[in-house]
């Protein structure tokens, strides 16, 4: 089932499981969100071009595949704020 | 014939759907054709619909969609209020942000609608006049600390009684504006475009009969409601989340998102936004649930009528006492293009992510574009020695965020999904009214946020005085998304370009104008420069320039995985810069043609994915 562009879930419930669509890679399971499992980095807001903010009171979050090392997802938030959990419910 | 409804065919439905929807779209060309206000005629900051006699939505027409729900409140208050004094052409006018609006310059005119002496629906607009007596002029005030400095309040006047205009109350109300010509002329065009609407559904009833309309009415909006719901149920049950952040006054504000669907209903929960601000960044509820639901219009009900239908599944928390919901009094000036757009920019993207788990909907994502304010008001003498008070609305030249198959369109007026059919006003037609010269205005390239698909690029413009008496103007700066990214992106996608406002005071610029030679772009020219805040207040006088750039879309997918010639193509267009291509997307060119080195290529889009791994780099 698809959750976004790059990852999907197979499986519902307990037995639901979280793969990269890219490579297949396995990311985590109902235990954990993967965006807990897999690398990430905080970035300062300028990796996303040269007209952006300066600031750094505000960062770009990046989660890669640990296999693949496709860019899963990127969030804008304040460094070190907790991570933006989508959950699913069935 | 089929009979959709007892006694209403299907065609007859399909015809009477259409029709209403008509009735708004000519609600709206009155508008624009009785009202000379720029706001009004060009750039379209203005909203028109139709409501049962209850005030439920009936067909949410042409404009801004998150007025759709307020002027519901509008007419619902109106109806409570006034009961049994509400008489066949009445017309009244309420503008307070407590009790239905969303700031103060938005005033609602709400007609009721009557057949054979019996009230059967409401017709209702919103125009978003050109001063409302507040602190600061135009509207949007920044000094505001209480929403007692933010203009006349009204919470529901008997503007039109029986068919006549009360001057008494018109005269008084154009009377407390620093524009009254203007306010004079779009309180007329919002007289006149309700009157139009009670006329042809008035004309509708004749020709159909009062019957068939009723159930028409309340067809249209189980119709709707039937079909987003089984729209929801093809999604799957979850909660998304995202945030927004305002940064203004040195001071961050933080407006975080859950939305949950469960079956087929939707909650947008808000809990966890700051506390209110001493500024008019706030919105009261009526602006958080209007954000919510013009992105639920846009990004949801497509293909259904906007009505009440796609209200019912729907519910908005928002903590009172925080920015998405202030407690009176505090100040609310700003809301629509602060509380209101984070609100929005929350729910498309929340929405966007919903949309984004099913294989058949994907197609309809969309990451935020243009996704901050940059609202500017102008103020002073100008060329004819007179007074005025005005906007400028170069920001509303807009970007949109990227789509899951397709970059963003770029500066594509606006903000797609939930402000699409603003616009900006031509520079021609700004230069002629005030007492203005633009250097330049065009795209901005390496604003549209990085990903697979491109977010669409914003744009830049800066101007001066010109042929000012008094060689000096006011300005008032009422925006955000400086050091924050609004704009943010899907699936990886980086957030569009921060916004800019900078005072540049250059001695060199006038020689070059004195011989002919403008300077379409400030690169070379010897200047002062003061970046401002984008809560500023203060004055543009001869020998100053005043340079603005707007948000970019927010980007959608990996941007290592975007075509290598569309890469190419944004490069030769100056819409991403060589930088941007090789240091964000990894393509490498030959020196000095545009083609691209493929090996080298694939060499560094590796090295920058081997870069990919987790610790933090600040
Ligand atoms: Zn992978």
């Amino acid at each position: 089932m698809r959750l976004s562009e790059y990852v999907e879930g197979i499986g519902t419930g307990k037995k639901l499981r979280i793969r990269c669509r890219s490579c297949r890679k396995f990311l985590s399971d109902s235990r954990r969100h993967w965006k807990e499992k897999v690398p990430h980095k905080e970035y300062p807001l300028k990796r996303a071009g040269s007209l952006m903010s300066a600031s750094t009171k505000y960062v770009l979050r990046e989660f890669y595949c640990p296999s693949c090392r496709i860019l899963l997802d990127s969030e804008v938030v304040e460094p070190g704020e907790p991570f933006l959990l989508d959950e699913l419910k069935s | 014939m089929t009979e959709i409804l007892k006694g209403v065919d299907k065609v007859t439905f399909e015809v009477l759907r259409h029709r209403l929807w008509q009735i708004t779209d000519e609600m709206a060309i009155m508008l624009k054709r009785v009202s000379g206000s720029p706001s009004t005629a060009q750039v379209h900051d203005f909203m028109v619909a139709l409501y049962t006699k209850d005030g439920e939505i009936l067909s949410g027409g042409f404009g801004v969609p998150w007025h759709i729900t307020s002027a519901s409140a509008a007419c619902k208050h109106v109806a409570k209020k006034f009961a049994s004094s509400i008489h066949e052409g009445d017309t009244f006018l309420l503008n307070d942000p407590y009790l239905a609006a969303i700031h103060q310059s938005d005033v609602y005119l709400v007609t009721p609608i009557h057949h054979m002496g019996k009230l059967v629906a409401w017709c209702a607009n919103f125009v978003h006049v050109t001063d409302i007596g507040a602190i600061d002029p135009g509207g949007f005030s920044p000094r505001a600390t209480s929403v007692f400095h933010e203009g006349m309040r009204f919470k529901g006047v008997k503007i039109v009684e029986a068919g006549e205009l009360r001057t008494d109350l018109f005269d008084s109300i154009i009377g407390m504006s620093r524009e009254p010509g203007m306010v004079a002329l779009d309180l007329r065009s919002q007289i006149a475009s309700n009157n139009v609407a009670k006329t042809r559904v008035a004309d509708l009833i004749e020709k159909h009969g009062w019957k068939t309309i009723r159930a028409v009415m309340k067809g249209l909006i189980d119709f709707t409601e039937k079909g987003f719901r089984a729209r929801l149920s093809e999604l799957p049950d979850a909660t998304w989340r995202t945030v927004q952040h305002i940064d203004i006054l040195g001071k961050g504000y933080r407006i975080p998102l859950a939305m949950t669907k469960k079956g087929t209903d939707l909650l947008f929960d808000f809990e966890g936004a700051s506390p209110q601000s001493p500024r008019g960044l706030n919105c009261t509820y009526w602006g958080a649930l209007g954000g919510v639901m013009g992105a639920v219009f846009s990004l949801l009900c497509f293909g259904f009528p906007w009505n009440e239908g796609a209200l019912r599944p729907v519910t908005v928390v928002a903590p009172e006492g925080s920015i998405i919901n202030c407690r009176y009094p505090s100040p609310v000036s700003i809301s629509t293009v602060a509380g209101t757009i984070s609100a929005a920019n929350g729910a498309i993207t929340t929405i966007s992510k919903m949309l984004g788990s099913s294989d058949k909907y994907s197609h309809e994502m969309l990451a935020v574009g243009n996704g901050c304010s940059c609202v500017i008001r102008q103020a002073g003498i100008n060329q004819e020695g007179a007074y005025y008070v005005s906007g400028l609305w170069d920001w509303l030249s807009g970007s949109s965020g990227a789509r899951s198959y397709a970059d963003g369109v770029d500066t594509s007026g606006g903000q797609a999904g939930i402000m699409t059919m603003m616009q900006a006003t031509n520079i021609e037609s700004t230069e002629s009214t005030y007492p203005l010269l633009y250097m330049f205005r065009g795209q901005s390239a390496d604003s549209g946020g990085p990903g697979k698909f491109r977010g669409g690029v914003s744009g830049e413009c800066c101007f001066t005085v010109y042929d000012a008496p008094e060689k000096r103007i006011d300005l008032i700066i009422s925006g955000w998304g400086v050091e924050a990214a609004a704009s943010t992106g899907l699936s990886g996608g980086y957030p569009g370009s921060s916004a800019r406002f900078a005072m540049y005071k250059a001695s060199e610029v006038e020689p070059l104008f004195k011989k002919a030679k403008i300077t379409t772009d400030l690169v070379g020219v010897k200047a002062k420069v003061e970046e401002l805040p984008p809560q500023w207040a203060g004055e543009l006088s001869e020998g100053k320039y005043m340079y603005l750039r707007w948000a970019g879309g927010g980007g959608y997918g990996d941007p290592l995985e975007r075509d290598v010639e569309l890469v190419r193509a944004d490069v030769e267009e100056e819409l991403i810069s060589k930088d941007a291509a090789t240091g964000i997307y990894g393509v490498v060119f030959r020196d000095g043609i545009p083609s691209v080195d493929k090996r080298a290529t694939l060499a560094k889009r590796k090295i920058l994915r081997s870069r990919r791994h987790g610790e933090k780099i600040l």
